[in-house]
C-alpha cells in the first residue's frame, strides 16, 4: 500500500491522505447505527414502497376512465376553437359593427361629425375676430405697394380695424383719428379695404359666430321662399312668413344688410295686396 | 490493478443503482441491502462531524427518509453514494444554518479520560500495534478540533472513498478549494497527532 502511494504523482498525493492517517483513522471504533434505528428506517422503507404499490394499483384501476376523460377532453379543445382561433377578426368586426349601429342609431351626430363645420367651438373662438379682420386686411394689403405697405404701421392697425368696426357697426361713428387714418390709405387700397369689409358685413358683424352667418345665409333662402310665396300669390302665407322673418331677422332692416333692398320690396309687394 | 479497483467501483456504483431502482419499482430486500451496505460509513459522517450522538442520529434517520422518499425520482446516471451524502450534507448545512455549533468537543473532553486508560505501558510500548492504536485515539481527538469543512472533506475520504472532485461536487465547492482542505487537514492532524504523542512520551 505504501509502496502505491510512493508511486503516485504529487498532484495525486495532495488528493488523498497520508497513510498513516488512513491506517490509525480505521483503527479506530467504527460506530453504528443501533438495530432499534436500522429496524425503524427499514420499517419505513417497507411502508413507503406499500403505499406507493397501493398508489400504482389505484392508478392503474382510474387508468381506463381517465384515458376515457382524456379522449373527451380532448374533443373540446380550447386551442382549436373557433372563437379563439379567430378571435383578431371577430373582435374587428365587432367593433366595426359597434360603431356602424352607433351611427345608424345617431342619424343627427354622424352629420355634425363629418361635417366641416365639425370644427370644436374653442377652436372657432380661439382666432379673435379682431385677428381675423387683421389678417384678411394684411392679405389684401400686402398685394399692393410699398408706399402702402409704409402706411402699415402699428399705429394704422388698430385704425384700419376701426374701419372695420365701423363697417360692420354703422351706427357707431368713425372717430377723427380714424378718419384721418383712413384718409391716408390711397383710394386703391380704400375700394380695396371697403371691398373687404363689405364681404366681411355679411360674416363679421361684432361678436358674430360662425352659426350666426350661417343665418344670415337662412335669411337670403327665407327671402327666397318669401319671393316664391308672392310669385305663387299666396299673400296670407307670404304675410305670415314676413312677420315670422321680421322676428327672426331684425337685421333685415337694417340698410347695411346685403338683403335689405329685397326684404324691403317684397315687404312692399306684400302690403300692396 | 488501479484499473481493476476502478472497476471494482465502477461496478458497485452499477450494484447500487440497480439496487436503487429495484426497490424503487417495490423491491424491500433490495433496499435492505443498500442501507446494510452504507449505513456504517453515513452513520459516522453525521456522528464525528457533529459529536452529539442524538442529533447526529436525528439526521441520520432524516436522511434515510429523505432516500426513501425520492426513491422513484432517482435518476440512474447520478451515483448512488454522491447522491445520498449530498442528501447528507444540506441537511447538515440546514443544520447549522438553523443553530449554532453546540459544543463539538463534548465527546472530545468526555473521551480524554479514556485516552488517559489507553496511554501504553512499558510492557506494550514496544508493540506497534499498540503504538497504531494509541495514535488512533490521538487521532480521534485531533478530528474534533479540526475546522468544520477540512473535517467534512476528510470524512468523505475515509468514509466512503470519494476522490477531491467528488467531494468538491458534494460539497459545491471548487476543487482547488477541496483539495487545499484535504491537505491542511492532512497537515494538521499529523502535526497535531505527532505532538499528542511526542506529550505522552515526554510524559513517561
Amino acid at each position: 500500500m505504501k509502496d502505491e502511494q510512493h508511486n503516485k504523482p504529487a498532484t495525486e498525493q495532495a488528493e488523498e491522505f497520508d497513510n498513516e492517517l488512513q491506517t490509525w483513522y480505521k483503527l479506530q471504533a467504527q460506530e453504528q447505527a443501533s438495530s432499534e434505528l436500522d429496524d425503524s428506517i427499514i420499517k419505513m422503507a417497507i411502508e413507503a414502497s406499500a403505499v406507493s404499490n397501493q398508489a400504482a394499483v389505484d392508478s392503474s384501476k382510474h387508468q381506463a376512465p381517465l384515458a376515457g376523460d382524456k379522449f373527451t377532453d380532448n374533443v373540446v379543445r380550447v386551442e382549436n376553437s373557433f372563437w379563439r382561433k379567430n378571435r383578431w377578426a371577430l373582435s374587428s368586426a365587432a367593433s366595426v359593427m359597434l360603431v356602424v349601429t352607433v351611427v345608424m342609431l345617431n342619424p343627427q351626430s354622424p352629420q355634425e361629425i363629418l361635417s366641416d363645420d365639425a370644427m370644436p367651438m374653442m377652436m372657432q373662438m380661439s382666432q379673435p375676430l379682431d385677428e381675423q379682420l387683421e389678417s384678411l386686411q394684411a392679405d389684401t394689403v400686402d398685394v399692393k405697394s410699398e408706399s402702402r405697405q409704409a402706411h402699415r404701421t402699428p399705429s394704422a392697425m388698430p385704425a384700419s380695424a376701426q374701419q372695420f368696426d365701423g363697417a360692420a357697426a354703422p351706427k357707431m361713428k368713425p372717430t377723427g383719428e380714424g378718419a384721418d387714418d383712413r384718409a391716408k390709405l390711397g383710394a386703391e387700397a380704400q375700394s380695396n379695404l371697403s371691398l373687404s369689409s363689405k364681404s366681411l358685413s355679411s360674416h363679421a358683424l361684432p361678436n358674430k359666430s360662425v352659426p350666426q352667418r350661417e343665418a344670415m345665409v337662412s335669411a337670403k333662402q327665407a327671402l327666397n321662399h318669401l319671393q316664391n310665396l308672392i310669385d305663387s300669390k299666396l299673400w296670407d302665407e307670404a304675410e305670415k312668413l314676413a312677420n315670422k322673418l321680421a322676428k327672426q331677422y331684425p337685421n333685415l332692416e337694417e340698410s347695411e344688410h346685403p338683403q335689405h333692398q329685397r326684404w324691403s320690396e317684397l315687404q312692399a309687394e306684400i302690403t300692396a295686396h | 490493478m488501479a484499473q481493476a479497483l476502478g472497476q471494482d467501483k465502477s461496478t458497485e456504483a452499477e450494484i447500487d443503482q440497480r439496487l436503487m431502482l429495484n426497490y424503487a419499482s417495490g423491491d424491500t430486500s433490495a433496499f435492505e441491502t443498500l442501507y446494510l451496505k452504507h449505513k456504517g460509513g453515513l452513520y459516522r459522517y453525521f456522528v464525528r462531524q457533529i459529536g452529539d450522538k442524538q442529533l447526529a442520529e436525528d439526521l441520520y434517520q432524516e436522511t434515510w427518509g429523505r432516500i426513501i422518499k425520492s426513491a422513484s425520482s432517482y435518476q440512474a446516471d447520478a451515483k448512488f453514494t454522491t447522491w445520498i451524502y449530498k442528501i447528507a450534507h444540506n441537511l447538515l448545512i440546514d443544520h447549522v444554518r438553523a443553530v449554532k455549533p453546540v459544543d463539538l468537543f463534548s465527546e472530545t473532553f468526555s473521551e480524554e479520560q479514556d485516552a488517559e486508560a489507553l496511554l501504553p505501558s512499558d510492557e506494550m510500548s514496544s508493540d506497534r500495534a499498540m503504538e497504531d492504536s494509541f495514535k488512533a485515539s490521538l487521532l480521534k481527538r485531533c478530528i474534533a478540533l479540526l475546522p468544520m469543512v477540512q473535517k467534512e472533506a476528510l470524512l468523505l475520504n475515509m468514509e466512503a472513498g470519494f476522490t477531491a472532485s467528488a467531494i468538491a461536487d458534494i460539497v459545491g465547492v471548487t476543487l482547488e478549494a477541496t483539495k487545499s482542505r484535504i491537505r491542511y487537514a492532512n497537515q494538521g492532524l499529523k502535526t497535531c497527532v505527532m505532538n499528542k504523542w511526542q506529550e505522552v512520551q515526554n510524559e513517561r
